[in-house]
């Protein structure tokens, strides 16, 4: 994998030329674009558009470079800079930002302003942070959501599922499709069900979200395709 | 359309990125670690510690460090993760829910020094590792992972920490246990633990212990209380059976005529010291 090493030390140094920095910086771009398109949603995407402008991609490697330089020693060090290694870097980037609730960028990088960045201040003082953008929050839950979700498809059979699904719409007084088995029966299967979920879900139930955003994921995400798991024993 | 499991395409990309095992580098300017600090291990991709507190005996330091990541979509369980923004590095760090012993060498050699949080945080953060469990998915696997990753660190710091004390040639004061109780615990649940570790070290709430196996004599248990217990009355459980009760003389027990196992991770980790009243 091409190692970006060589051209982060000479940033570091400030020994790249215009046209190898705008070079560095379609890289950087692409990573973004990338890290986007794998790792947020397009929603996400489209917010940082609207706070940054359609140069957000822009911005954005501006920001990673700015974190180079001001982590100068630790990526130094680094024996190699792979693509992966950016783009990890690059997703962080995203998270920050997205929890900063688009507030201005705190500051502004661009080539001239490299040499200024040299000193770090060893004082900082950092917080917990006690209030953090829904956006930010948000994305983190339904990200968890959708992996539960894909747990409990790996790990549960049809039969379970379809017994799940009975159970959220008896709990929201809804009609269950179709079942064939008695209401005894299925009342056996959801005990037997129980302690599989309680090991899938964790003590915790996903604290701090909410059991209707649960089920409500449930149902759209398996209960309404049900019949897409026929073929499942 | 699918939905997309992104903590799944993150472990598969942190996987990609990270070793077997934890390469380190040394740093360029060496802080000495001091309690509330937030520092950064050089390694490939970083961790963060925030060092809780500090367990001092005359000259030696060791921290009890809260582990954080830049992996946010691995390590956030829920809202209650605590989230901490280094705007000067433009980087966004999260507790995990576990933390490890370091020595102060350790510190001072490879973690360089970024700032401080207060001491409010600081509680927020030992009381999140404290509460928060780790789920059965794949974060969890990776806070797993990383627990392992760490853990020669650990014990490392653990065991340099134990040899510093034993410098200062504090004379034992030696216990025989009782052979009643040692059968019981050959015979309890104790007896299957499994051999995950190779030293046994543990670091108990307010003590240190550490089991060696003596050729002839069979494995012998050392425990290192706290100065300030000194010349109070205290009492030494596991589980229910009392190991020593009495006056402490002298801050390093010794415990012979224990019970044969393959690994003591689990029987050391039900010893309780307290002051009795």
């Amino acid at each position: 994998m091409y190692d970006h090493k060589p051209n982060i030390e000479r940033i570091i140094r400030n020994e790249i030329t215009s046209e190898e920095y705008q070079k560095f910086l379609n890289i950087l771009k692409r990573i973004f674009r990338r890290a986007f398109k794998a790792h947020f949603t397009s929603d996400i995407e489209k917010l940082f558009h609207k706070f940054y402008g359609p140069d957000y991609l822009e911005v954005l490697a501006s920001e990673l470079i700015f974190r180079i330089v001001s982590k100068k020693d630790s990526f130094l060090k680094l024996p190699y800079i792979n693509e992966k290694y950016l783009l990890s870097t690059a997703i962080n980037i995203i998270y920050f930002l997205l929890s900063s609730g688009f507030k201005v960028v705190e500051r502004e990088v661009n080539f001239d302003d490299l040499n200024l960045a040299q000193e770090e201040d060893k004082e900082q003082e950092f917080n917990v942070e006690s209030l953090l953008p829904p956006v930010f929050v948000n994305f983190l839950e339904d990200s968890a959501l959708s992996h539960l979700i894909m747990s409990l498809k790996k790990r549960l059979t049809k039969k379970e599922l379809e017994t799940l699904c009975w159970y959220i719409y008896k709990a929201y007084k809804q009609n269950p499709k179709d079942v064939k088995a008695s209401a005894d029966a299925i009342y056996k299967r959801w005990e037997r069900l129980k302690p599989k979920l309680r090991e899938i879900f964790g003590e915790e139930v996903l604290e701090g979200t909410s059991a209707d955003k649960l089920f409500y994921v449930i149902k759209s995400e398996i209960c309404e395709k049900l019949d897409l798991f026929k073929s499942r024993k | 359309m699918k939905k997309p499991d992104r903590i799944k395409k993150q472990w598969e990309l942190y996987q990609s990125l990270r070793g077997k095992e934890l390469i380190i580098y040394p740093v360029s300017q060496k802080i000495p670690p001091k309690v509330n600090e937030l520092r950064e291990l050089c390694s490939f991709p970083p961790i963060y510690f925030a060092l809780a507190e500090e367990i001092s005996f005359y000259q030696e330091k060791l921290f009890k460090a809260i582990v954080l990541t830049e992996e946010i979509t691995l390590g956030w369980l829920d809202s209650q993760t605590p989230v901490i923004r280094l705007p000067h590095l433009r980087t966004i760090i999260i507790a995990l829910p576990f933390w490890v012993y370091l020595d102060e060498n350790f510190l001072l050699n490879h973690t360089d020094r970024l700032g401080v949080l207060n001491d409010n945080d600081i509680c927020r953060l030992v009381d999140y590792a404290e509460r928060a469990k780790i789920p059965q998915d794949i974060r969890g696997e990776y806070v797993r992972f990383l627990m392992k990753l760490l853990a020669p660190y650990n014990t490392e710091s653990i065991l340099t920490y134990l040899e510093k004390l034993e410098e200062y040639q504090f004379a034992p004061s030696v216990f025989t246990i009782p052979d009643d109780l040692k059968t019981y615990y050959e015979n309890s649940h104790f007896a299957y633990a499994k051999a995950a570790s190779s030293k046994n070290v543990h670091k108990g709430k307010n003590f240190f212990a550490i089991v060696e196996k003596i050729p002839e004599v069979g494995p012998k248990i050392t425990l290192y209380l706290p100065q300030d217990y000194l010349g109070k009355k205290i009492i030494i459980k596991h589980e229910n059976n009392v190991l020593f009760e009495g006056t402490l003389e002298t801050i390093k027990l010794e415990f012979t005529n224990l019970p044969e196992l393959a690994d003591y991770t689990s029987w050391l980790e039900a010893i309780n010291v307290e002051i009795s009243i």
